[in-house]
């Protein structure tokens, strides 16, 4: 056996469950991040959002951060960029990684833990019509879902009609108590089910139930701030239990500028923040840099120049619905602050055509995102926000990738370097598409009591949605284990490797993947899967 | 090398920190005026004015240069006999009896032969009798900057009092140079070795409309628009001269209203060079002289503030209101309109109904106090108030929101 490491290029979600199953194996593993550290978590004794709403003293300070950085003007992307995210973290993303970007909003950190010290944690299973392929079996990525879930923690309930959309026989946590209007949909769904829209809990990756070091959630409703309590599944976390391996290290702060095929393995380029050059050796190397950073480093070292690789999204709308029964009503003083409610609704044409969705209470928001597009004058809107807010839904709407139209294209500068251009773009579909969608959902929220506000329905620009993928497909730009055929030991592993990008959310699944790619890598002989 | 020099007018608006200048140099001073300078080293003071001969004494110890500073704006006599053209006559003559072997005088741009008002003719004439070797005519621009005296004092008065002003000669051009760049030009004048010409211009070389002049100054000084309605000059004066002859109260000063008329622009450019003198920045140094950033946009802070929430906001908004413009945006404060920011209230009319355009705009700013408000505000009704106040809520923001629509349309439209 080589004594040469494998190399896991990322922190996020995808590179932590490539690693874990080499570094159980006894392989050893170099985990390169660009970033040295995680976003900061908030102080345990942060008070309950109810309770800072109402002027608990260091409100500001909580919600706005110590900087001040929640007051950056962040329109146009999730409000946790904003609520959640050093400032100029997306520059840093997009220049370490030489990615130029036009009409698409890239988003990327250099962080230890990736994205997902940011995300929203919904975690739905691809079921055999999203991957759309044949290149891997359903089965085999069940089992590696299974391992990811019960090492992250899943919430959820597998026994409702969304229990089939999120994916059926994982390990779950019971889900966190529903806001009022959240009940209040399920129980009028209940009574009036229909086969085109399909509601039910929503599935995250957010604990309920203490797990290691984090703890379940108290429902503080402050998860658009980050969670003190870390149970929100960040990859950051599995960070200390993995260094606790003697066969893994971690090199923070190395950025990974380049893989190129080496005598008998793959070297990893690079330069650490003082920008002393970097170079590893590695008998393998994994890709869980994003999709989009991984798409540039893989093109460039299978040397495919100027050719155009599509950068699938999955074209995302907001919402806002109201259920006037509950206008006047009293808030809760606790409540879960990420999606309460998940649906799907079927676009006609084919069972992989439909959009999924997320149904959040709006009173775990913050008014200012809220308010950001309403014509209204800011103290009208805010008067406004506050009157309507126990009746007051907030939700998103993904559609098929098919909808998207983004592509990239490897350049190679002057200077011998390269450097990837993202075109952002939608499909001609998408405007049908996004019109069907809006009706269909509008139409079954108003059979269950809430009427979507007119004129809340906006599209984010393509890649503000943060679904990246399909830029280099499993069994076609790779094998099935994610591995270039033109450079021999070089894997992706995380998001640019699905084939398909459905409306769902793909992060759960891509960790699967990548589960499944670094246990068949640590059991080279044979298969893991029985 | 120290120098001696004679200033006259040394207390006035130029003169007073002409002579400090002097002095900070380490030049020894005599000064010329009516009121008596505060006592320091290295000045002597005589009393004189320009109806007065110079005292002999002021001659004994001798004399490098004379600054010739002194105006007097207010005449009984003719303008053959004016004060200014004798008074500086003499101090000439004597100065040249002394063997004094230099002598600027401070006129103006405006000087010149035939000019429409008085003053620059007076200034023309005094110039003309600077004839000898090491006589030397400074044509001072529109000076501006430092306390509010003369001039300064009352175009920052009339910026203040006035959201609109009816205006003659509106795209007349000013040529502005600031107190300080002025007393350190004439300095320099004063300690070159060489002259290589009889009159340096000391004005900024790019004239700029007297209305955006105007304008410049309610914005940086009192933070405000202004606005000017151009008037023709031949009916104004004539309108101006009936009005004077009628027995009103107030009567309009022709001569100022003709000096304005009658302002021309000169090249200074070659001048400044040949004194290796750079003006600064204008609008960064009216900015300097107005209230400083920070305290304008506590004023901002507070009307915005109130605008979003509808009370008083407390320090803590204010304090964080500051910080965050000073750090996600450029820093400098807004021009609000002067209604809204007597009554913060009315800032609603006039916010934009679109979405912000330029990072640090109104809307953008609107929205960060929002977002200031909303996180340390109180108004939250975790309780529940029941529908009945929901829905009067609703009509009254709907009707409030109606009513102001049209406003915000009109006043909230982007300014150029
Ligand atoms: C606000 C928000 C909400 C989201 N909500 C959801 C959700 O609810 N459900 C869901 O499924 N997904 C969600 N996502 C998307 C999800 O966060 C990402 O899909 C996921 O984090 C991708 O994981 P990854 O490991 O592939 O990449 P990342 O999380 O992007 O991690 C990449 C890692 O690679 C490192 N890296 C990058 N380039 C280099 C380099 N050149 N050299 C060295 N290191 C490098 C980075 O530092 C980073 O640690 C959300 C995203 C955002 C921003």
């Amino acid at each position: 056996m080589s004594h040469r490491p494998i190399v896991v290029v990322g922190s996020g979600p995808a590179g932590v469950s490539a690693a874990w199953p080499l570094v159980r194996a006894g392989l050893p593993v170099v985990m390169v991040d660009a970033g040295r550290d995680r976003f900061p978590v908030p102080p345990p004794e942060r008070p309950a959002f109810s309770v800072l709403r109402r002027g608990a003293p260091g409100a500001l300070g909580h919600l706005l951060g110590a900087n001040l950085d929640g007051l950056r003007d962040m329109r146009g992307y999730s409000p946790k960029l904003r609520t959640s995210a050093p400032p100029d973290f997306i520059n840093a993303y997009a220049a370490g990684n030489a990615i130029r970007t036009e009409g698409f909003s890239l988003v990327g950190t250099f962080a230890a833990g990736g994205l997902s010290n940011l995300w929203g944690a919904a975690a739905s299973l691809f079921d055999r019509d999203d991957l759309g392929c044949g290149a891997i079996g359903f089965d085999e990525l069940l089992f590696s879902a299974r391992s990811v879930a019960k090492r992250i923690g899943l919430n959820g309930v597998d026994d409702d009609d969304m229990a089939k959309v999120h994916g059926l026989g994982l390990p779950l946590q019971p889900p966190p108590p529903l806001a009022p209007g959240a009940a209040a949909l399920m129980r009028a769904y209940g009574s009036k089910p229909a086969s085109d829209f399909i509601l039910g809990r929503a599935r995250s990756a957010v604990l309920c139930v203490d797990l290691g070091e984090r703890q379940g959630c108290n429902c503080c409703g402050g998860c658009m701030w980050s969670c003190p309590r870390r149970s929100i599944y960040n990859s950051a976390d599995e960070l200390p239990a993995l260094s606790a391996h003697s066969n893994f290290t971690l090199l923070a702060g190395v950025t990974v500028a380049r893989v190129v095929r080496s005598r008998d393995g793959v070297a990893v380029l690079g330069h650490d923040a003082e920008g002393r050059e970097i170079h590893i050796e590695a008998d393998r190397v994994l890709l869980a840099a994003g999709a989009v950073a991984t798409t540039r480093l893989a093109l460039e070292a299978s040397g495919r120049w100027n050719e155009v690789v599509p950068i699938r999204t999955a074209p995302a709308l907001a919402f806002a619905a109201i259920m006037p029964r509950l206008l006047g009503s009293a808030l809760p003083q606790r409540s879960f602050g990420l999606a309460q409610l998940a649906f799907r609704a079927d676009l006609g044409g084919g069972s992989d055509n439909y959009a999924f969705g997320l149904l959040y209470a709006a009173e775990s928001m913050a008014a200012p995102d809220l308010i950001a597009h309403m014509p209204l004058s800011r103290r009208g809107a805010t008067d406004l926000l506050r009157t309507l807010l126990p009746g007051l839904i907030v939700g998103l709407i993904y559609l098929p990738g098919e909808c998207s139209a983004s592509t990239g294209r490897l350049i190679r500068n002057p200077d011998g370097t390269s450097r990837l251009e993202i075109t952002g773009g939608f499909a001609e579909s998408f405007h049908p598409t996004r019109r069907h969608a809006i009706t269909a959902v509008a139409a079954a929220l108003r059979r269950l009591g809430a009427w979507l506000l007119p004129g809340s329905a906006k599209a984010y620009t393509p890649g503000a949605e943060v679904h990246y993928g399909g830029s280099l497909p499993l069994g076609q730009a790779t094998d099935t284990w994610g591995e270039l055929q033109a450079v021999p030991g070089l894997h992706v592993v995380d998001g640019a490797l699905l084939p398909r990008m459905p409306a769902k959310h793909h992060t759960f699944t891509v960790m699967a993947l990548a589960d499944r790619i670094g246990s068949h890598l640590a059991e080279p002989s044979g298969t893991p899967f029985t | 090398m120290t120098r001696h020099v004679l200033i006259t007018g040394g207390s006035g608006y130029i003169g007073e920190p002409l002579v400090a200048k002097a002095l900070a140099k380490g030049w020894r001073v005599t000064v010329l005026s009516r009121q008596r300078p505060p006592k320091r080293p290295r000045l002597r003071w005589f009393p004189w004015s320009l109806t007065k001969v110079v005292p002999q004494e002021a001659w004994l110890d001798p004399v490098d240069v004379v600054l010739h500073v002194a105006h007097q704006w207010e005449s009984t006599r003719p303008e053959h006999e004016d004060e200014n053209l004798l008074g500086s006559h003499a101090l000439l003559m004597a100065a040249r009896a002394a063997g004094v072997p230099r002598f600027v005088l401070a006129s103006s741009v405006s000087a010149r032969e035939g000019a429409l008002n008085r003053y620059g003719r007076v200034k023309w004439a005094i110039g003309r009798e600077m004839t000898g070797a090491g006589e030397i005519v400074a044509r001072i621009g529109m000076v501006y900057g430092g306390p509010h005296r003369g001039q300064w004092k009352t175009l920052c008065a009339l910026t203040a009092s006035f959201a609109l002003l009816p205006m003659i000669c509106a795209g007349t051009g000013v040529q502005p140079i600031h107190l300080d760049d002025l007393c350190e030009g004439l300095l320099r004048i004063c300690a070159l070795s060489t002259l290589d010409r009889r009159c340096y211009g000391l004005a900024d070389p790019t004239p700029i409309a007297f209305a955006t002049w105007l304008r410049l100054l309610a914005r940086h000084i009192h933070g405000k628009n202004l606005y000017i309605v151009p008037l023709p000059l031949q009916p104004a004066v004539m309108a101006m001269r009936v009005a004077n002859a009628l027995p009103l109260p107030v009567t309009v000063s022709e001569e100022r209203v003709m000096g304005l008329a009658g302002l021309t622009t000169i090249d200074t450019a070659a001048d400044l060079a040949a004194l290796e003198l750079t003006l600064r920045r204008i609008e960064p140094a009216l900015m300097a002289e107005g209230p400083s950033q920070r305290h304008r946009l506590l004023a901002e802070a507070h009307c915005l503030l109130h605008a979003v929430g509808s009370t008083a906001p407390p320090p803590s908004r204010l304090a964080a209101y500051v910080r965050g413009i000073e750090r996600h945006s450029d820093g400098t404060a807004l021009v609000l309109p002067s209604l809204a920011r007597r009554c913060p209230s009315l800032l609603r009319a006039f916010e934009p109904v679109g979405p912000s355009r330029r990072p640090g705009d109104l809307k953008a700013r609107l929205h960060m106090a929002a977002t200031i408000a909303d996180a340390d505000g109180t108004a939250y009704a975790y309780e529940g108030d029941g529908l009945a106040a929901t829905l009067w809520r609703l009509f009254r923001t709907a009707c409030v929101e109606a009513t102001l629509m049209p406003f915000r349309l009109i006043l909230g439209r982007e300014r150029p």
